[in-house]
């Protein structure tokens, strides 16, 4: 009875996705960009598309469609709802803190050697080292977990009734 | 529902619950990270100005060879571009030569063997340093990963890494006054000479790199400029062989200029105490077009010094005047002091029309 509302969900995740990676083709500098690096390179004839906003809307949208997707593949009941929505709070946040200098370079210098060639696991050293912590990130990331939370519950009605079909 | 399935409706989630989370995880590192650390967004850098030939004049060629060589800012009129505060309390900015020989220096000083987090598969190195200038150092710091497999892969000695300048100055007298400060992202790969490499202290000798950068801030002598693009350099038995396609932007006049397929080469120390520079390419003034810059007579400038060149004859081509054989011409005669001289040819004829003596400090010709 709830198929409805996940279809809801996943529109709304999906949608949340393509928006942030919209930032990172139009906003962001290419080479600090692992999945986009070089694809992009006129982005820097063109000006910013989202300005200001562009800065953190990555970090809210991240959280938000993630949040949302993990509820519509696991959740049973509003508990795990709440457990998922402060899970993702927790993954994104302890992601951006750990992007503050002593701790980046900390995790930098005992990753494991094999990470060296492995797709994405590559760029880990780079991600803390490169990102810069930002307090507005750790704010927009809030944002999006509170704003996860209030899409799930308008989507599904009586959040305790829920369960898989 | 019987048992079994329930079972398996657990394994299911279970298995997507992992699978969401990590192709979250796996979004977040492939991000290279969140906001860009303002509170505002940056505005790239852009040529919107004029990308024809330039017309060279008597009024607009000085302007032209700052831009070409000298490096440039934008006051009330086009003026001005040695590196040098003027005596009128007037500033003047780093020229593209000053900044590329600049972000040489950094690539010289990265200092691996002093790096920690080596990886027996190759050098994964983190980096960590300050600049050289007293009180304000700020640092350089990134990561760096060179290919230290054995022959015959075609790889072994590449390497590729970023760096991020956090207020680092770098100085050649260790005064920030007289040096280069630095902000920002630059990611760079390059190749090591493999015989050269050392796994005991863990280095290798540069035979070629290119930094690729967009909006990295430098300030100097009171002026703030953007610049994005591309360096690539090869290095040369006596010195360094630089290729810029870059764009650089006053940002106190926000005023951009470009660079294309503009040639440094550098030769260290030659003659003793100074660098020699040739230089050659374009060079877009937003006002006035493009320039063909060669150079006539190697400039030199004091080693290590983004000041102002001591000696040197650089040469600015631009278009044929209507009816004329020959290309507008300015010559740029470089001495120790504080003037040059500027020959124009301003209708194509081949001879000097203008000839004026320019001072670096005032920035006035007469």
């Amino acid at each position: 009875m709830y198929r409805k509302s996940y279809i809801y969900l996943i529109l709304a995740a999906i949608s949340a996705l393509l928006v942030g990676l919209s930032v990172y083709l139009f906003d962001r500098q290419p080479e600090t960009v692992y999945l986009i690096s070089n694809w992009f390179v006129f982005k820097v004839e063109s000006g910013p598309i989202f300005g200001a906003m562009g800065q953190y809307l990555p970090t809210f949208l991240h959280v938000y469609a993630f949040t949302l997707l993990t509820v519509v593949v696991f959740s049973q009941s509003r508990q795990q709802i709440q457990i998922i929505c402060i899970g993702w709070l927790t993954i994104d946040s302890l992601f951006e803190i750990a992007q503050i200098d002593f701790i980046a370079h900390s995790i930098s210098n005992h990753l494991p050697g094999w990470f060296v060639g492995v797709p994405f696991l590559e760029n880990t050293a780079d991600y803390f080292l490169l990102g810069t912590f930002d307090v507005f990130d750790l704010l927009s990331i809030a944002a999006g977990s509170l704003a996860a939370y209030l899409t799930i519950i308008l989507s599904k009605g009586a959040p305790e009734n829920v369960a898989h079909t | 529902m019987s048992h079994t399935h329930k079972t398996n409706s657990r394994v299911i989630r279970s298995l997507g619950l992992l699978t969401t989370v990590i192709f979250g995880v796996i979004t977040i590192l492939g991000s290279g990270g969140g906001s860009d650390g303002g509170s505002t967004a940056v505005t790239p850098v852009t040529y919107t100005g004029i990308k024809d030939q330039a017309l060279i004049t008597a009024t607009n060629a000085q302007a032209l060879g700052e831009v070409a060589y000298m490096g440039a800012t934008v006051g009330t009129s086009i003026t001005v571009a040695s590196v040098q505060p003027t005596q009128q309390g007037e500033t003047r900015s780093a020229s593209v030569v000053s900044i590329v020989r600049t972000l040489h220096a950094v690539m010289n000083s990265i200092d691996v063997s002093s790096a920690t987090g080596s990886i027996p598969a190759g050098w994964t190195e983190t980096l960590l340093q300050p600049g050289n200038c007293t009180g304000a150092p700020g640092t350089v710091s990134g990561s760096l990963v060179v290919n230290e497999n054995p022959a015959p892969d075609p790889d072994r000695g590449t390497f590729t890494g970023n760096l991020v300048f956090a207020d680092y100055c770098l100085s050649p007298t260790g005064d920030p006054a007289d040096g280069l400060t630095m902000d920002g992202p630059v990611a760079f790969n390059g190749t090591c000479d493999a015989a050269t490499f050392d796994p005991a202290t863990q280095t290798c000798d540069i035979i070629s790199y290119t930094m690729t950068f967009t909006n990295l801030n430098t300030r100097g002598f009171g002026e703030s400029q953007t610049i994005s693009g591309t360096l690539t350099s090869a290095i040369t038995a006596s010195g360094y062989d630089t290729t810029v396609n870059m764009l650089l932007r006053d940002d106190n006049a926000n005023v951009t200029f470009k660079f294309e397929n503009y040639l440094i080469a550098v030769t260290e120390n030659s003659p003793i105490g100074y660098d020699s520079i040739e230089v050659s390419g374009k060079a877009y003034h937003p006002s006035y077009g493009y320039v063909d810059v060669s150079t006539l007579t190697p400039v030199q400038v004091p080693t290590g010094s983004v000041g102002q060149p001591e000696l040197g004859v650089i040469l600015l081509t631009g278009a044929i005047p209507a009816g004329a054989a020959l290309p507008t011409t300015a010559t740029f005669t470089f001495y120790a002091g504080d003037f040059y001289d500027l020959d124009i040819d301003t209708n194509g004829d081949g001879a000097v029309d203008v000839s004026l003596t320019c001072s670096w400090s005032s920035g006035l010709c007469s």
